[in-house]
């Protein structure tokens, strides 16, 4: 499958030492920079998806056809997010996989039924992102998703 | 010594709602009504209660002090059922006024009256006088200020006062002010009653009021209790609320950094190590590495630790074969890295209890096993069960290095550690996790070790049907 069909990966996080290494996780995997957008809190993926500002260039900015969520971001949080995404006629079916350092019962639990595709608890070491991040290559590969 | 200023019930709208109240009251409890309450019977006539009762003067009180217990058994507020239990007096001693203090928060305070023909100012004024007849019980100095008043005569909890107080009839009768004060055992006097007696007040009289007050004081008592117990249950939740912000904020906001630190550690090994970072250099960021790495464990084991203490946790069916099985999956790395082996054996049945506590308590005991091992020996555990009548004891069991009897009881403890971390490593939280998510499921654990033969923990939880 080339780049071009897996579409592209938005990530919402506002912690800039986790973008900067779930980059290079990806590179490591392979995944292209080019296919990684970054939305650095609630408010702005909503922006992303909805197409506002600079976000209208979808040459620029395609919509993604996977994101992965943090769940504790300033301003709106990730559930918030998540329950936007699903009462949005257009955006309701795209496939969110949590990337969160909170292993708490209850985001895990309001998360799985708003439906998410995974849950992960962020490593504390690179190996474990790795890890991360081949799960979530090998599922974006395996699951095309337009929207 | 100036008496700090009590809350008075002073305007003429707060007037009004008393007499509406009592009408409320009339009806619902059985109490007199209003046009009763604002005209006692006169002195000489009979009152208007029990007239089926024989005539002597104490069981004609009988009738009364039931109604009395009645009302404080369906106490409603300290107001409300202050005040029908006045109008109860009332129809028995007939009151020219009635003030009710009662002592809230280390200050006087006034709850209810009942007066008649009384101005707003006298009511002030019977409460003053309420107040240091009050001081003069409890021994405190009286203001020179307050009229001062006069102990006429003294019974084990009754004192007669005469007073200063100008009333609208001072003049064609003195007033009879008799002062009883709320006493509950040997608590000191938790408030007082004044009242006013239309007619001289007699030793019969005198008897009536003290039970009636010493019941009132009494349900009072118990009353704050209860608003106590509220007020702590509340105060309880509101604790836990925030330990659970407490600890959202330390599994997201702490964990960050340590992140960063390890795995930056492992981003510069990885583009630096051998060019500008030398064999020492390396070690130093190992070691840095490592350190946030233990710093997060150990964070992540509190949060679990702490979770037990303060989040539900409900009772249901467990399949003990499942749940073993999806721990084994989830420690597959770990136990591949130790070169660990852990059979389980048949018949492994359901449980009473919380699937995800379980998960922690086995993945603990296990992880426990795996780890505690003489160096160079292969990690052997068995995990197996054994039926009792009603509740099912699983045993795991390990080929690890043991534990002698004195400590059994220690390591169940939070932080507690039997070695070194640099021979074992880990937070010295996991067995105080399994003891606190068995203790939370109803469940017991314990062991069974010898220096140099392994060790044998066991759970023990109900079963979960056959």
């Amino acid at each position: 499958m080339s780049p071009n069909e897996v579409g592209t990966l938005l990530l919402v996080e506002d912690n800039l030492d986790d973008i900067l290494l779930f980059r290079r996780a990806c590179e490591k995997e392979c995944i292209a920079s080019g296919l990684v957008r970054v939305a650095e809190d609630g408010e702005e993926a909503l922006s992303y998806l909805e197409g506002r500002d600079r976000y209208a260039d979808r040459v620029q900015y395609p919509l993604p056809s996977l994101m992965v969520l943090d769940l504790k971001l300033p301003g709106k949080s990730g559930v918030e997010v998540l329950v936007w995404i699903r009462n949005d006629s257009r955006c309701k079916d795209l496939p969110v996989i949590v990337l969160t350092s909170s292993n708490e019962p209850g985001d895990l639990t309001r998360t799985r039924e708003l439906g998410i595709v995974a849950y992960h608890l962020k490593s504390v070491d690179f190996e474990g992102l790795i890890e991360i991040v081949k799960s979530i290559n090998s599922y974006w590969k395996t699951h095309p998703y337009r929207l | 010594v100036r008496l700090p200023r009590i809350r008075r019930r002073s305007d003429p709208k707060a007037v009004e709602e008393q007499v509406k109240r009592i009408e409320e009251i009339a009806p619902k409890q059985g109490v007199p009504s209003k046009e009763e309450l604002s005209d006692p019977p006169q002195a000489g006539t009979e009152p208007p209660v029990n007239q089926g009762m024989p005539g002597s003067e104490s069981s004609r009180r009988l009738q009364p002090l039931y109604e009395i217990s009645k009302l404080l058994v369906a106490f409603e507020s300290v107001e409300h059922t202050g005040l029908a239990v006045l109008a109860v007096i009332n129809q028995v001693v007939p009151l020219r006024s009635a003030i009710l203090l009662e002592k809230r928060d280390g200050r006087l305070q006034l709850i209810v009256w009942h007066a008649q023909r009384l101005e707003r100012k006298d009511i002030d004024r019977a409460t003053n006088h309420a107040i240091s007849s009050y001081r003069y019980l409890v021994g405190a100095p009286l203001s020179s200020t307050e009229a001062e008043p006069e102990v006429i005569e003294a019974g084990t909890h009754l004192f007669h006062v005469k007073s200063h107080l100008p009333t609208g009839e001072a003049e064609e009768s003195p007033s009879r002010f008799i002062v009883v004060p709320l006493v509950v055992g040997r608590e000191p006097i938790v408030g007082v009653l004044q009242v006013e007696g239309r007619d001289p007040v007699n030793e019969t009289d005198l008897t009536f009021l003290n039970t009636s007050v010493n019941q009132l004081a009494l349900a009072l008592d118990r009353h704050y209790v209860h608003l106590k117990e509220i007020a702590l249950r509340e105060h309880a939740e509101e604790m836990v609320n925030e330990l659970n912000a407490f600890s959202y904020t330390v599994a997201h906001d702490l964990r960050a950094p340590l992140r960063a630190m390890s795995t930056f550690s492992q981003v510069l090994m990885e583009d630096f190590a051998g060019k500008v970072l030398d064999e020492t250099g390396q070690h130093y960021v190992r070691r840095l590495a490592e350190a946030a790495r233990r710093m997060d464990n150990f964070v992540l084991d509190l949060l679990d630790y702490t979770r037990l203490t303060r989040t539900e946790i409900p009772i249901e069916r467990v399949d003990l074969r499942v749940t073993l099985s999806e721990v084994l999956k989830g420690m597959a790395r770990e136990l591949v890295q130790r070169k660990a082996l852990v059979t389980l054996e048949e018949p492994l049945p359901a449980v009473l209890g919380h699937r995800r506590t379980l998960d922690q308590v086995l993945t603990n005991l296990i992880s426990n096993g795996a780890k505690f091992v003489a160096s160079g020996v292969a990690p052997r555990l068995r995990v197996r069960a054994e039926l009792h009548d009603e509740r099912v004891k699983l045993w795991i069991e390990d080929n690890g290095i043991g534990i002698a009897e004195q400590h059994w009881a220690r390591i169940f403890g939070v932080f507690e550690r039997l070695h070194k971390e640099t021979e074992y490593p880990g937070t010295g939280i996991g067995l105080a996790i399994a003891r606190k998510g068995m203790e939370r499921m109803g469940g017991r654990i314990g062991l069974e070790s010898k220096v140099g033969k392994g060790s044998r923990f066991w759970i023990e939880l109900p079963r979960g049907g056959p």
